[in-house]
């Protein structure tokens, strides 16, 4: 791996892949060897002494090591080694080979799969317009960002072709030297092959030409390393303290920075600093102080001295916003009735007023808190002013978003922000936030030396971009062979609006109700004749970001933890019930079936009275691409808190590029949701988030872990997400073999506060 | 005094006495494979060895450490060759990483004391938080180093130029 120092310039908009190229290799013949060529004037991926760039995604040194631009963050999702494996497939290298380099900014690395999430549910050719425009967007915009699972959705189909390409000029080269037909040759472990003939990649580079660069290069029918569980290339650098974090950049001359930040309902209004001992300095800046030094400790210990005073601001985050959440599904003093209609109704079939006017309805409240992140890494970004601008060494997962916030808060042109992306310690959505970034380069300028800023884990815990608190009541009513009517109504506020309001300013507009923001709960998998679905705009003064899964974090469990009531009132097992409304879905029931023959049956065991009850639940959502279902066992003690005891899922995510991967990121996203499920919780008092560490915000340990199986279903279908699908399915399981365990409601997550 | 060894060297830190062992490896002895996560003892992402101890380095000063042995994540091994890293890598356990040093030296530790440990022992020892949820490979490791010598098949970092062409036809020695 790369140290993140690695100097990276800047491309400019308007060249496109093959004029790169050729700017890089032009004037071949160079038998002195790429390194003297002067080839990253125009272009921004460095190449190194003796190193071929074929294209802006691949170079192979002269040693044979084959070195892949990765436009994506890494946070733990292993995505340097999945895109990286999808060239290598094309190319076709000996992984063993394979290395990754964080791709600067530039056209040719803006995020493919921004339309994805817009295309769903398109049909053609309306899809392939949407998908087409927003990847002409993504390169205009040179917009870097790592979120919505979509990497590998976006980015399997260019690497394919980068790597096809440059295999393509590695077999010319070698077929002119043996003066045979180009096409009759191949590549495999990282030689060209033609009949018993072999040549190293390494001993070709010097003979490729730029002119060979195909535009539509012959795509591999047969995979070689796509599949795969090939080991990931950030694992051995993560067992033995080389691995390289954002906190563990260091610079020459380099000051570390602590912060106070204003509380979530306040603004600073002033500050008694007073005079700082030797080697230590405070710099204030837009709602904080920070006191800068030799040593991070030394500064935090300081901040303490500083009596800054804050200014409450109107409406400042307290317990009344989870209050005004639920008030969203009143009118009139009375809760939203089964016949009515609450908010932007976003779906409307059939006749729900008429099916549910009458008696036999269900109906249901189900509440969900405010959520941190609680990245192990807390945020931090290191800055360093240039005569000529700015370089942030960040975290992050969006380059783009960090070169943004620094400019605005420098009030320099984007353009001369240098980000060297590294390593992410746990991202989760909170680390595509530009907010650490921007204060590290003020605090740098105002020092004068390059600072890493470190946020303590109070200051990351009392300034997440949180998760929102939800509300939601359906009415509905079923037969043992589905359900017949379907009335949502979800109170939440319009996260994605205040995410882009802070990031991207004068793109968006004003919060508004729609379907975006109840993702997962519009477009049900299940068939239900007369459904009627609606958001309520809730207000919100907490600051909100994305969360790991984003809307199907609330929606997976108010959809499916419904979905069992009504199977429980309609006298249904919650596995047939549901298969019976999936029958013009063949992967959905798919993957119902396979869950239900490794962790099924479903509900109660029998059990002595006075024994531990065990039970199991089921959920099944579809999120990002991908369709999983899950199923969790629990064990209810007589007394004590009950435990998850075992959890199984199966995943359908379309063409996998690693199943081991794969695997990780679902039994991950599991553990990541049970954590939020069990005991997340975030609340406010008087504008101040009332967990500050993670004695008041539990998380999962080893003793509490579940054991999980996986199991991946074949398809050849379109690759869907995976960073995101395990998480959504876990809470609503749990709740569901909860309440077949207890006969109780389990409506309110989490469900055991501390 | 603030005199002790690390990794095998005799140091002394010309720091604050008050600074917690975390940030005098962290930002004076350039051992950066120590993370910090919570400053309050509660995470584990700083776990080190202290005289063979799991020692939580953010809770302990370096005054506190006259005279004693600690051992860093980079010291475990000279060539992540420890059992537990190449079980680490067999089972692919990281995802983001950061709290896979506490991780490996909490493990480290207990299989000192423990070489046959019991999901229960794993379970009073590991307390440390992944929040990437990489515990079932984690106990998966542990069990693989505990019932033997495990490689990976990945070689360490010191591999010359020379022996890797001699692995890998592709490279050139």
């Amino acid at each position: 791996m790369p140290p993140p120092s690695r100097p990276s310039g800047r491309l400019r908009a308007g060249l496109t892949r093959r004029n790169l190229l050729i700017a890089a290799v032009a004037g071949a013949g160079l038998a002195v060897g790429w390194g003297l060529w002067p080839r990253a004037r125009r272009f921004n991926w460095a190449a190194g002494e003796g190193e071929a760039l074929l294209n802006a995604y691949v170079k192979i040194a002269a040693d044979g090591r084959v070195t892949v631009a990765v436009a994506q963050a890494e946070m733990g999702q292993g995505i340097w080694s999945a895109l990286a494996q999808i060239v290598a497939d094309e190319l076709g290298a000996d992984w063993r080979t394979v290395a990754v380099e964080p791709a600067p900014l530039g056209p040719d690395y803006a995020n493919p799969g921004l339309a994805l999430g817009p295309a769903t549910g398109l049909t053609e050719p309306m899809r392939s317009l949407v998908l087409g425009a927003g990847r002409q967007l993504g390169r205009l915009l040179e917009f870097q960002i790592t979120g919505g699972s979509n990497s590998v959705r976006g980015w399997e189909m260019p690497l394919r072709v980068a790597g096809a390409a440059a295999r393509v000029m590695l077999v010319k080269a070698a077929a002119r030297r043996w003066d045979v037909d180009w096409t009759e040759c191949d590549t495999a472990g990282g030689f060209v092959t033609y009949k018993a003939n072999r040549l190293p990649f390494h001993a070709i580079i010097g003979a490729v030409d730029p002119a060979d660069a195909p535009d539509d290069p012959p795509l591999r029918t047969r995979r070689l390393l796509a599949g795969e569980p090939v080991m990931r290339l950030d694992v051995p650098g993560k067992v033995d303290g080389s691995a390289r974090f954002g906190i563990d950049v260091r610079l020459p001359g380099l000051a570390y920075a602590a912060i106070r930040q204003a509380p979530a309902g306040a603004r600073l209004d002033s500050c008694d600093c007073p005079p700082p001992p030797r080697g230590l300095t405070w710099v204030d800046g837009p709602d904080f102080i920070a006191c800068v030094g030799d040593s991070w400790f030394a500064a935090q210990r300081h901040l303490a001295t500083a009596k800054p005073r804050w200014t409450a601001v109107d409406n400042a985050p307290g317990p009344w916003l989870e209050a005004a959440v639920k008030a969203g599904l009143q009118s009139g003093g009375k809760g939203f009735a089964p016949t009515g209609q609450i908010g932007k109704v976003v779906r409307e079939d059939g006749d729900v007023a008429g099916k549910l006017a009458g008696p036999g309805v269900v109906t249901a409240d189900y509440s969900l808190p405010f959520l941190a992140h609680a990245c192990l890494e807390p945020m931090t970004a290191t800055a360093r002013i240039t005569d000529d601008g700015a370089e942030i060494w960040a975290p992050t997962q969006s380059a783009s978003l960090a070169a943004r916030a620094v400019a605005a808060a420098l009030d320099i042109d984007a353009d001369d922000v240098v980000v060297h992306p590294t390593l992410i310690g746990g991202g989760f959505g909170r680390k595509v936030e530009g907010d650490a970034c921007a204060q590290a380069a003020i605090i740098a300028q105002r020092v004068g030396r390059p600072v890493q800023l470190i946020w303590s884990r109070e200051e990351d815990f009392g300034h997440d971009m949180y998760r929102p608190a939800v509300a939601a009541r359906l009415h509905g009513s079923a037969t043992p062979a589905g359900i017949t009517a379907w009335n949502c109504a979800i109170a939440v506020p319009d996260v994605g609006t205040a995410f882009a309001g802070r990031n991207v300013g004068s793109l968006m507009g004003r919060p508004s109700a729609g379907a975006g923001a109840i993702e997962g709960a519009v477009e049900l998998p299940y068939a239900i004749p007369n459904c009627r679905v609606s958001h309520v705009l809730a207000d919100c003064t907490a600051p909100l970001g994305f969360w790991r899964s984003v809307g199907h974090s609330f929606t997976g469990f108010i959809v499916e933890r419904f979905v069992d009531e009504l199977a429980l009132a309609a006298k249904a097992d919650p596995g047939a019930f549901r298969l019976a409304m999936l029958k013009d879905r063949p992967r959905h029931a798919a993957v119902l079936r396979t869950v239900l023959e490794m962790g099924g049956p479903l509900g109660r065991d029998e059990g002595e009275a006075g024994q531990p009850v065990t039970a199991r639940g089921i959920a099944l959502v579809e999120s990002f691409g991908s369709i999983v279902a899950q199923i969790a066992e629990v064990v209810v003690p007589p007394q004590g808190r009950p435990q998850v005891t075992r959890v199984w899922a199966a995943v359908d995510c379309g063409r996998v590029i690693n199943p081991d991967t794969v695997t990780a990121q679902i039994e991950g996203g599991i553990i990541y949701g049970l954590s939020a499920a069990l005991f997340g919780r975030i609340s406010f008092a008087q504008g101040v988030v009332e967990q500050d560490n993670f004695h008041a915000y539990p998380l999962i340990t080893m003793a509490d872990c579940p054991e999980i199986e996986v199991e991946i279903i074949a398809s050849d279908a379109d690759p869907g997400g995976i960073g995101e699908p395990g998480t959504p399915p876990i809470a609503p399981a749990v709740a569901n073999a909860l309440a077949a365990a207890t006969g109780k409601r389990w409506q309110s997550l989490p469900l055991f506060p501390a | 005094m603030t005199k002790f060894t690390v990794n095998g060297n005799p140091v002394e830190f010309l720091m604050d006495p008050a600074t917690p062992l975390l940030w005098a490896l962290r930002e004076a002895a350039g051992l950066t494979g120590t993370k910090f996560g919570c400053g309050a003892g509660l995470c584990g992402a700083c776990t080190v060895h202290v005289d063979g101890k799991a020692t939580r380095s953010c809770q302990v000063t370096i005054a506190d450490l006259e005279g004693t042995f600690v051992t860093t994540i980079e010291g475990l091994s000279d060539n992540r060759d420890h059992p537990l890293q190449q079980a680490w890598i067999a089972a692919q356990v990281p995802q983001c990483g950061y709290c896979q040093s506490g991780m490996i030296m909490a493990a480290a530790a207990l299989l000192k004391d423990k070489p046959n440990p019991s999901d229960e022992d794993i379970n009073a020892a590991m307390t440390n938080i992944c929040r990437c949820g990489t515990y079932p490979r984690i106990r998966r490791a542990i069990r693989m180093a505990a019932a033997g010598r495990v490689d990976s098949g990945v070689p360490g970092p010191e591999i010359d130029a020379g022996e890797a062409a001699a692995r890998v036809p592709a490279l050139k020695g």
